[in-house]
């Protein structure tokens, strides 16, 4: 990767978390939001290119989290008929759903309809989902726990800069203390 | 899915544990003391076992004590370096808050080689702190500064070719004074999880307690450094008596309540493992041997602390105030040592005395208890995530509101005192702080840790809702609930929450800092505020050079040199 840092998965998490609560999420929301993102990353690179695009249309409260909601209310339904398939309109990107889909297989949901060749920031428009045999999600090839996680500079950089708008002013804080 | 380790031992022992309505009480919880679990210990003891060797492989100190050291710890086939670079600054840039910009010792722990190449880095990004970039390779980030009071008067002793008057520095118990020990992913260093499951340094904290045991020899050593080049010929060692005295000084702020409150299945695990040692400790019949050995304990308990401060410690006691405390324990195990459990027998007695007698006597209790530490590291790995299911309905939900936060009825939430601060991170190195709602709007900046109430409000709001609607639905239209709801799906263990309002106008820090110190094997807890305090670790402690087959692990409680048997 041109221009990579090599980062701890848990600040991609930490990052994304604080940008979501700055953008208006509450704890939960934004929790949900920097687990997506944290995991679309490990598993499919470029997550963090659709957060910052995310943060200039204000995108977290409203269609990253309606896309997760709408997936989850999805698997419920196929739990309960069989089938189900969720449209998001817009298009989201993978970034925006990867650890619920992720949570939706470990329920023994299969959620079909992600490309192949997919990174975190392709759009997905529809996913299937189904209880069955869920195969295990594919290897990344390198433990990023143990040896990092590349990830573009310009988005990391990107998300710190705005990240930096969740801490609150130590002059303030003092002045409050007397 | 198989049940961790911990459950099924606590499983196991049921009604024997100590409920978590005492344990996890905020008094309670701000009396523990260090245990035979605690981190230092365990770590130390797998040293031992695992035959772990260390040793200096490089010092290059001027006369002041500033330059370069570098510890190596040989550990089960892997290599560990500790690099500290040293330096000098003014007193009066000198503070215990996370928010220096300087200080004195600047410290990593490292895996593997520790080339030129890496030393490079490590020279400009490890005295940056958290201003600085590391990788993978680095495990651990530390730093400190020389204790201002004692550092110069034990150079000047030993120069002098004395040992150091016990009245002078006799309850100070440290030479250094560390902060943060940060790790896990934070500045680009190793993820925990990327330590394989047969790593010696694989344990939870295990890192940190490496560290911080390195960071302890190189006190010794730069005052013995500094005390040759100044005194020459005429200088000495520290004596038999004082080489093992010193710790290392700690101070801690607000950072350690966050993690209190956001990791509870962590905090149920260090709990759980003391409170498996205690229900099976009690739980014995009393042989004359480990009768005799807790009377010991209790001697030489009193012995220490006899021989401590008495410097103001409110709300907790000083060393001296610990005295009557322990002849009240010696005089009650006198009347339970009849007793068919006489170990049960004085817990019992001790619970009834107060929360600082009961803590004190399960420390001493712990002592006896030798519990196998590879099963002990095993109970402390938990599986931290456990994602809510969607389809779980808002009656099942209220039901587990019942069953497992009962207790918050009793916290006055409904009160405007209840609601009082918020938790913030600020802009200075990201240091903890709490602000008063009053002054300051949260605008979506709070650290959530508000757990108490956020169960409170998604109490109430549940009563409105039919009983069959799925949590889901529910949190679509509610999302400022969701927080709320994965706790309330993830505290499923018994000691996971601290029983108190973190946002409270009363709301006392100190209380589950010290029971994490204590976890962390810290001791001579003073506080200095409401929301940081002083402590020691690793007083009494194996020296590098101790480590061997013979090292035992009743280090702990060392009695001030000088003092009378």
């Amino acid at each position: 990767m041109v221009g990579s840092v090599l980062v701890a998965p848990r600040e991609v998490h930490d990052l994304v978390f604080r940008c979501a609560r700055v953008a208006g999420c509450d704890a939960g929301g934004a929790d949900r939001t920097a687990r997506n993102v944290t995991m679309a990353e490990v598993q499919f690179g470029g997550a963090l290119a659709a957060v910052v695009d995310a943060l200039s249309f204000e995108a977290f409260t409203s269609t990253w989290a309606r896309a997760a909601d709408a997936l989850v209310s999805a698997e419920v339904n196929a739990r309960q008929h069989g089938s189900a398939t969720v449209t998001f309109d817009p298009p989201v990107p993978l970034a925006a759903l990867a650890a619920t889909v992720s949570e939706a297989s470990a329920r023994g949901i299969v959620v079909s309809g992600v490309p192949g060749d997919a990174t975190g920031g392709s759009e997905i428009a529809t996913l299937d989902l189904a209880p069955g045999q869920v195969e295990p999600a594919a290897d990344p090839g390198t433990n990023v726990y143990r040896d990092g996680l590349p990830v573009d500079r310009g988005a990391f950089d990107a998300l710190v800069e705005a990240a930096a708008a969740f801490l609150v002013a130590e002059e303030a804080l003092d002045a409050l203390e007397g | 899915m198989v049940p961790e380790r911990l459950q099924v031992e606590l499983a196991v022992r049921g009604s024997r544990l100590r409920p978590p309505e005492v344990v996890m009480r905020p008094e309670m919880l701000g009396a523990a003391r260090l245990t035979r679990y605690s981190f230092s210990r365990t770590m130390l003891r797998r040293a031992v076992a695992g035959g772990w060797t260390a040793c200096r492989t490089s010092q290059d100190l001027d006369a002041e004590g500033r330059g370069e050291s570098v510890y190596t710890v040989e550990a089960d086939g892997h290599r560990f370096s500790f690099v500290a670079f040293t330096t000098t600054i003014d007193e009066s840039a000198h503070t215990d808050r996370v928010i220096a910009e300087r200080w004195e010792v600047a410290g990593v722990l490292v895996e593997g080689e520790v080339t030129e190449e890496l030393m490079a880095t490590l020279r400009v990004e490890v005295p940056e702190q958290e201003r600085g970039r590391l990788d993978p390779r680095v495990l651990c980030l530390t730093r400190g500064n020389r204790s201002v009071r004692f550092f110069g008067y034990l150079v000047d002793a030993l120069a002098a070719g004395q040992q150091p008057n016990p009245d002078r520095v006799g309850d100070a118990g440290y030479i250094l004074r560390s902060t943060a020990f940060y790790a896990n992913g934070k500045f680009g260093m190793r993820s925990f999880a990327g330590y394989p499951t047969d790593h010696p340094l694989g344990p939870p904290y295990r890192a940190q307690f490496v560290a911080a045991w390195l960071f302890r020899e190189l006190g010794y050593d730069m005052v013995e450094h500094c005390a040759r080049i100044k005194g020459g010929e005429t200088a000495v060692p520290f004596d038999k008596e004082w080489r093992r005295f010193f710790g290392l000084g700690n101070a801690t702020g607000l950072g350690l309540v966050p993690y209190a409150f956001k990791h509870p299945r962590v905090l149920d695990a260090w709990v759980g493992v003391r409170e498996v040692a205690l229900a099976d400790q009690r739980d014995l019949p009393g042989d004359p041997t480990s009768m005799e050995r807790l009377t010991v304990w209790i001697a030489r308990a009193r012995r220490h602390f006899a021989t401590g401060g008495d410097d103001d410690c409110h709300p907790f006691l000083n060393a001296r105030s610990l005295v009557p405390v322990l002849d009240r324990i010696a005089s009650a195990w006198e009347d339970a040592s009849t007793s068919d459990l006489p170990f049960d027998a004085l817990y019992r007695w001790a619970e009834v005395d107060g929360p600082e007698t009961a803590e004190m006597v399960v420390s001493l209790l712990l002592e006896l208890h030798e519990a196998d530490d590879a099963l002990v590291d095993e109970m402390l790995v938990v599986e931290e995530h456990a994602a809510a299911d969607p389809a779980m309905t808002v009656g099942e939900a209220r039901r587990l509101l019942d069953e497992r936060f009962d207790w918050l009825a009793d916290l006055g939430l409904d009160e405007a005192k209840a609601n009082t601060f918020w938790w913030v991170v600020s802009d200075n190195t990201e240091e903890p702080r709490r602000a008063l709602r009053s002054l300051l709007a949260p605008e979506h900046r709070d650290v959530a840790i508000d757990t108490a109430l956020r169960l409170w409000r998604l109490r109430a709001d549940l009563v409105a809702e039919d009983s069959d609607t799925p949590i889901h639905r529910f949190l679509a239209e509610r999302p400022e609930h969701r927080l709320a709801v994965e706790r309330l799906h993830v505290s499923d263990r018994r000691y996971g929450e601290p029983r108190d309002n973190a946002c409270a106008a009363g709301y006392l820090p100190l209380q589950v800092q010290r029971f994490q110190l204590a976890m962390y094997g810290m001791d001579n807890y003073k506080p200095k505020s409401t929301d940081w305090l002083r402590v020691t670790l690793f007083q009494g402690a194996p020296r590098l050079d101790d480590l061997g087959p013979d090292v035992t692990d009743d280090w702990v409680l060392p009695p001030r040199p000088g003092s009378p048997a």
